[in-house]
């Protein structure tokens, strides 16, 4: 049975034994049946629990407990119409039960069928809510759906109600991953650092972190946190290019260009980093090396959006008027032709156009 | 997702929310303001649209003028005001005129003053164009622009189209000079964008394109068409002729005007024109005599930012800040972006240094509009002030690094290519007014009480202007009042040498700066400890070239350009307080 399987069998073990209004003879026979069910389930054999659940159903067809385990049993393995057909019964039986429906939920889901699995989680939801797989699985649906904001509630509600769940942390960064996407990026950084609270090697959280700082315009938290990401995982290029650029803003030049070169190291074709340390050598006032870097990302890519005003700029300064003016057609034409993809692309897109 | 590398070194997102941004205190400083605007009786209150913003005409704000439009020698005001898109019912908002009783108190003059028109103003530039010895007021608008001659007594007519300057395309800040040293003062309008409701689909239109940063936001002005900003010659009549074409200053291709100064940055005796360009590279219109000009700002190092991007300049500032006998140049620009201060060289380039001096993390969460350099202490040295605010109410609901409402910004001088922000102190009456976050647009500069030092008068769309008086404590300084003869009455394109305390001092009458507005005309210079003032020298627009001095500290002297009195030395006096 693999980790799905168990993960879903493992509520009903604990599920109290209700007696069903037969007779005597025929309740302790299915009892009997029960009992024996459960105990096959406990080892795993899941076909003669199965068939044992049958029996017991047989005797006892309004058998909630019956219904509800045979449906995980069917769900487990992935016999979605049969366990539908049970765990559906189940609710008939208990209405006001949550687990039937959450259960149902999970088999719709498989099924696909998505606005049934919703209406079905909801009532679950509805009739306990402080169920947090329910919440989870809900999460899940919505993130699915794309409803990011209802995705996020029943994320954070699940962490509440179970801080400590293996699922814990991907709750939250899930729930992080989206309020970043939508601009809450407060609310992320509160996810990510708990994650790192709980999970400190985990580095996909701390570069999350790192990059929301850099974002939010932390940068004095930021640049400990890149450097935290590069302490231990130090082939992470990217953090040494938002290092470099971050080190820039301080106003402190040479810890930028070292960033920049250890990111050309690890990535030697990354001709950002060869070109804002090009800006970073021209700004020192070392045009020779600036030039230099510039040619290189000119070679490497000739239509680069920025490299031919760069280049246009040092020869202006040194006089070499000529040459600076077709360096800076150069960066025109490109630029008007950034500009005519933009507009055909989106003819008002505000965010192509400020900076 | 991991941010990663970026694929453009454009900058990240921004700084902590505006009013929270910079990192170090400096509560050392000797500047400080207080709020005066309600105190000195300025009551107005502008309409700039729908306060959510639906299109951009309703995000550009309005602008005011320091100009003494009764000749009692102080400062008095006027103020710009738009409109709606909607009928405006009842209610036509008009600009607004005050009077200034010389301690800085204002009474509002406006009914009767032939100004109370209403339409979608915008910039305000004041000169004397007529050359009558009073100032006059161009206004841009979004429709004719206005032109209000001064007729005396507190009466302004409007003669825009007599005059031949009722450009009816939506017009942002304008400059009066004199291009052509010719003695008449000659007009420059920047335009915005071509805009028509219509044609634009308002925010939240489900068929809008228009996001910034994922949120939906009212369109442009990329996307909408450019517009091209225009020179009128002024032919000494009273009215003034379109010479644009004639003169090499029409663009193919987009561009969307904001913020315009003249300065002479080549030192040849002519101002070229400095257009900040929003969202599209800016234009440098060097003044090539004979009443041309040719656009060098790519050559020059002014189009693009340091490493070749458009930015979205708004607001325009140029003086001397590295105090080596050159102009630089400060914009303003969008949020995300930093403000670009670029060092004139000397050899014709203009080197930013934005994110060398440490300016560029500071301005990266704000949106600038207004700017000047100035010297806010008298302590010799320019410091620098921007007036900032968000276009987009909907960066308030979003936590992404700046805020609609910023505060104002101070930049001190701290020594050479240094600057510290002047951070806000709460507990001080005298500092909290630069803690007060605003969406404020325009920003004009004067001394509006008569003390000396220089003010701050900034509009905040949808509100009240912002008087904030100077209540630094501040060194000697001097104010120098131009009257021109020969050149232009202004005095526009005066350069002014001050030589105090082994000290030389040097400033230029410009036309335009900041965003939408207008400025003390007089030029003001901070001294420091000097105790007098050995010589003052001017060189005027027409050449001529005359030198005063000594002169006390601690007042404002008037220069007369000697003209048929030539030969006659000038005159030093005092002005009333």
């Amino acid at each position: 049975m693999g980790r799905l399987g168990l993960r879903l069998l493992a509520p009903l073990l604990t599920l109290p034994l209700l007696l069903g209004a037969q007779t005597e003879d025929a309740a302790r026979h299915a009892s009997m049946e029960l009992d024996q069910a459960r105990s096959l389930l406990q080892q795993g054999r899941l076909e003669a629990a199965a068939a044992a659940y049958r029996r017991h159903l047989a005797l006892d067809p309004a058998s909630y407990e019956g219904r509800l385990e045979l449906g995980q049993i069917l769900l487990s393995q992935h016999r979605l119409d049969e366990a539908a057909s049970h765990l559906a019964r189940a609710a008939e039986l208990r209405p006001d039960a949550a687990p039937p429906y959450a259960r149902l939920a999970q088999v719709l889901l498989l099924q696909e069928r998505i606005e049934e699995a919703e209406r079905s989680l909801l009532r679950a939801r509805d009739l306990d809510p402080a169920d947090p797989s329910v919440r989870y699985n809900l999460a899940k649906l919505y993130e699915n759906l794309g409803r990011e904001g209802e995705a996020i509630a029943e994320f954070e509600r699940f962490i509440e109600l179970a801080p400590d769940d293996p699922r814990s942390n991907n709750a939250r960064a899930r729930a992080g991953l989206h309020h970043e996407a939508n601009n809450r990026l407060d609310e992320a950084l509160r996810h990510f650092r708990d994650i790192l609270a709980r999970e400190p090697d985990r580095t996909s959280a701390l570069h999350q972190t790192a990059g929301i700082l850099y974002r939010r315009g932390r940068y004095d938290e930021a640049i400990p946190a890149y450097q935290e990401l590069l302490r231990r995982d130090p082939g992470q290029w990217g953090a040494h290019v938002n290092l470099g650029f971050l080190m820039n803003v301080k106003g402190r030049a040479l810890e930028a260009m070292a960033h920049y070169q250890r990111a050309l190291e690890l990535n030697p074709s990354h001709t950002e980093s060869r070109f804002s340390l090009g800006q970073i050598q021209a700004d020192q006032g070392r045009p020779d090396e600036a030039l230099a870097s510039f040619l290189k990302v000119a070679e490497a890519e000739p239509e680069h959006p920025f490299v031919h005003y760069a280049i246009g700029k040092i020869l202006a300064k040194r006089g070499e008027r000529d040459a600076a003016q077709k360096e800076f057609e150069t960066h025109r034409r490109i630029q008007a032709e950034a500009r005519k993809s933009q507009r055909t692309a989106s003819t008002m897109q505000d965010d192509a156009a400020r900076p | 997702m991991p941010p990663g590398p970026r694929r453009r070194p454009r900058l990240p997102a921004v700084l902590a929310a505006a009013g929270l941004a910079a990192a170090s205190s400096e509560s050392g400083s000797a500047i400080r303001f207080r709020d005066a605007a309600e105190s000195a009786g300025i009551t107005f209150t502008s309409t700039n649209g729908n306060p959510e913003r639906n299109f951009i005409v309703e995000t550009i704000g309005s602008g005011a003028a320091f100009l003494d439009f009764d000749l009692d020698g102080d400062l008095d005001l006027y103020l710009a005001n738009g409109a709606t898109l909607e009928p405006p019912g009842a209610r036509r908002p008009t600009g607004a005129l005050y009077r200034n009783d010389g301690r800085g108190r204002f009474e509002d003059v406006t009914a009767g003053s032939g100004l109370e028109i209403p339409f979608w103003g915008f910039g305000a530039a004041a000169g004397d164009y007529d050359a009558d010895g009073d100032p006059d007021l161009y206004v841009t608008a979004w429709g004719p622009n206005r032109l209000f001659r001064n007729e005396g007594k507190g009466r302004f007519h409007e003669v825009g189209a007599a005059a031949g300057v009722d450009d009816p395309r939506f017009g942002a800040s304008a400059a009066f000079f004199d291009y052509d040293n010719d003695g008449a003062l000659d007009l420059f309008a920047a335009n915005y964008v071509t805009f028509d409701p219509a044609r634009v689909p308002a925010k939240g239109d489900p068929n809008s394109p228009c996001t910034f940063r994922g949120l939906s936001v009212m369109c442009g002005p990329h996307g909408l068409p450019g517009s091209v900003s225009v020179l009128y010659r002024n032919n000494g009549d009273g009215t003034f002729s379109d010479v644009t074409r004639d003169a090499g200053l029409f663009t193919e291709g987009t561009y969307y005007g904001l913020g315009v100064v003249t300065v002479d940055l080549e030192k040849d005796g002519l101002q070229e024109i400095l257009v900040a360009n929003d969202s599209t590279p800016n234009h440098l219109y060097r003044n090539l005599g004979g009443g041309r000009f040719e656009d060098t700002a790519v050559m020059s190092g002014f189009a693009y930012s340091n490493d070749g991007r458009e930015q979205a300049g708004m607001g325009i500032a140029a003086s001397d800040i590295e105090g080596d006998g050159d102009v630089d140049v400060l914009i303003t620009n969008f949020s995300h972006d930093y403000t670009t201060l670029r060092l004139n060289d000397g050899n014709g380039f203009l080197e930013d240094v934005s994110m060398r001096i440490g300016l560029a993390e500071k301005t990266l969460a704000t949106l600038g509009w207004g700017t000047a350099m100035l010297d806010l202490d008298h302590d010799g040295d320019l410091d620098m002030v921007i007036a900032n605010g968000h276009v987009y109410p909907e960066v308030e609901e979003a936590d992404i690094g700046t805020t609609y409402r910023q505060r104002i910004q101070i930049f001190e001088s701290a020594g050479p290519l240094a600057l510290k922000e002047v951070l806000p102190r709460p507990d001080d009456p005298a500092g909290g007014a630069l803690e007060r976050a605003e969406a404020h647009r325009s920003l004009a500069v004067g001394d509006v009480d008569g003390d000396g030092d220089l003010d701050l008068l900034a509009t905040v769309l949808d509100g009240k202007p912002r008087l904030l008086l100077n209540e630094s404590d501040t060194g000697a300084w001097l104010g120098v009042r131009l009257a021109g003869r020969r050149s232009n009455r202004d005095g526009v394109g005066a350069k002014v040498t001050v030589e105090a305390g082994g000290r030389r001092w040097s400033a230029e009458r410009q036309g335009g700066g900041s965003f939408l507005s207008a400025s003390d005309p007089r030029l003001h210079f901070g001294l420091g400890s000097a105790a007098r003032v050995d010589a003052v020298t001017v060189t005027w627009p027409s050449g001529l070239t005359q030198r005063v001095g000594p002169v006390e500290t601690g007042l404002y002297v008037t220069l007369v350009e000697p003209g048929q009195e030539a030969g006659k030395p000038a005159s030093g006096k005092s002005l009333p307080p």
